[in-house]
């Protein structure tokens, strides 16, 4: 594909600016999470078209809501709200250690390469579920 | 000579897959993204335009239209440098978007063709191509615009002309109902024009370092000896947008409409969507090298760069022999 003229792809950047990207990302996370587990946070009217319109709950209806529970710790109801939102929340965090384990010279495959793979398996989990919840009546209001 | 639709399409897609999945690299999808971002949303994309009719609705119409008294004269006074202010603001914004745009299509478009992450490098040296570009769109953009003015006013002219009873109102039906299919026609063709100008053009002018007006002059020869394919062409990714469009209306609406806000925020967006980016950046050319060798944008080394003059050997000076001053 590559024609004479052209280089390779830029190489990874400097690692200090990946360090400050990597602190960066935590630091959201962080802020996020800390906005979620604030006591009115994600509890007013959800914004999904999809219900809105037809009164079906959409694959990622209540993701929010139940990381909001979780946050506060109450888990037991975040579940029960949407099953998926620990997974992701669980992601997120192994996702940011995988990061600074690379960072660091620990981990030698890049991390980045399984993003794909992530994407369509999380992708593939929420369709599933939806239909499960779908076909047993186990959707949000 | 067969001209194939479907084997160019295969061919961006692959191109598409092969630099952005083989292998996935964050880095490349973040700098290709800010590619991609230069080139479409400083183009006139869904941003910018709702940001001027926004802008348009907010400071220019609502305003408080000044009486002939004296006192509504020292409102007008204020409102009037202000709204000239605004709207010479509003034009200064809108010529550094179509630059950033113009400038921007060469980034993306070498990131596509050389498979390379990288904005600096590009950026300086595909400036005079950049540069040519801006200010062939802000010319065909002036034009285009006076055009389109032109028939809506007369259009305008001729309703209100029946409207206050200069005319009959039934024969004034035909004109106005002409008028407003031929702004419509302008409309179509110069968004036929747009198309042809980022697909085509662009390719060329990277590929042979030459500058808009040239590359025109090589594309429309062609364009005159083969307008149906070319039209099938615009067809088919007006085709694809709506396809495109679909399945992308369902994915948000499947993802609480949080797939829309990611969509709608410029850059973010870009790079959610950026194997469409680039598959379509890869499209115009890929189809473009179907008319032979000196249309093939990415199968040889293209030079992505401005013409450099010929170097003429310096005149042959005899030595001056060294002597005693």
């Amino acid at each position: 594909m590559s024609p004479s003229c052209c280089h390779a792809l830029a190489p990874a950047g400097a690692r200090r600016g990946a360090w400050l990207a990597w602190l960066v990302a935590g630091a959201a996370l962080a802020l996020a999470w800390v906005a979620l587990a604030a006591p009115h946070a994600a509890t007013g009217e959800p914004l999904c078209a999809l219900r809105r319109a037809g009164g079906l709950a959409c694959p990622t209806c209540g993701v929010t809501r139940a990381l909001a529970l979780l946050a506060r710790g109450a888990w037991r109801e975040s579940l029960a709200l949407h099953p998926w939102a620990l997974a992701l929340a669980l992601q997120a965090v192994a996702a940011w250690a995988l990061w600074a384990a690379w960072l660091s010279g620990r981990l030698r495959a890049r991390p980045d390469r399984w993003i794909p793979h992530v994407f369509a398996a999380n992708a593939a989990a929420l369709a599933v579920l939806w239909l499960v919840r779908l076909a047993t009546g186990m959707l949000p209001d | 000579m067969n001209i194939s639709y479907l084997g160019p399409l295969q061919s961006a897609i692959a191109r598409a897959r092969s630099l952005l999945f083989t292998p996935f690299r964050l880095e490349t999808w973040l700098v290709l993204g800010f590619a991609a971002f230069l080139s479409d949303w400083f183009s006139g994309g869904w941003g910018h335009s709702s940001w001027v009719r926004k802008f348009g609705r907010g400071h220019f119409t609502g305003g408080h239209f000044p009486g002939p008294h004296l006192h509504d004269l020292l409102p007008a006074l204020v409102w009037g440098p202000l709204l000239a202010g605004l709207i010479v603001l509003a034009i200064a914004v809108g010529l550094v978007f179509l630059w950033l745009g113009a400038r921007g299509k060469f980034v993306f478009l070498e990131g596509v063709a050389c498979g390379r992450a990288a904005i600096v490098e590009p950026w300086k040296h595909t400036a005079p191509l950049g540069n040519s570009l801006f200010l062939w769109k802000l010319g065909f953009a002036i034009v285009s615009g006076l055009v389109i003015l032109g028939l809506i006013f007369a259009t305008i002219g001729t309703a209100l002309l029946g409207w206050l009873g200069f005319h009959e109102r039934v024969a004034m039906a035909p004109p106005i109902v002409g008028g407003i299919a031929l702004v419509g026609l302008v409309g179509l063709l110069v968004a036929f024009v747009g198309l042809l100008l980022d697909d085509f053009v662009v390719p060329l002018m990277y590929r042979h370092g030459i500058r808009a007006n040239e590359a025109w002059r090589r594309f429309l020869p062609l364009l005159r000896e083969h307008l149906g394919q070319f039209v099938l062409y615009a067809l088919l990714v007006l085709v694809l947008f709506v396809a495109v469009g679909a399945v992308v209306m369902a994915v948000g609406f499947a993802t609480c409409c949080i797939g829309f806000l990611l969509l709608i925020t410029p850059y973010v967006g870009q790079v959610v969507l950026l194997p469409l980016h680039v598959a379509y950046r890869a499209f115009g050319p890929e189809f473009l090298g179907q008319f032979g060798p000196e249309f093939q944008v990415f199968a040889s080394a293209p030079p992505a760069q401005a013409p450099v003059p010929p170097v003429t050997p310096a005149p042959q000076v005899p030595p001056v022999p060294e002597g005693p001053a």
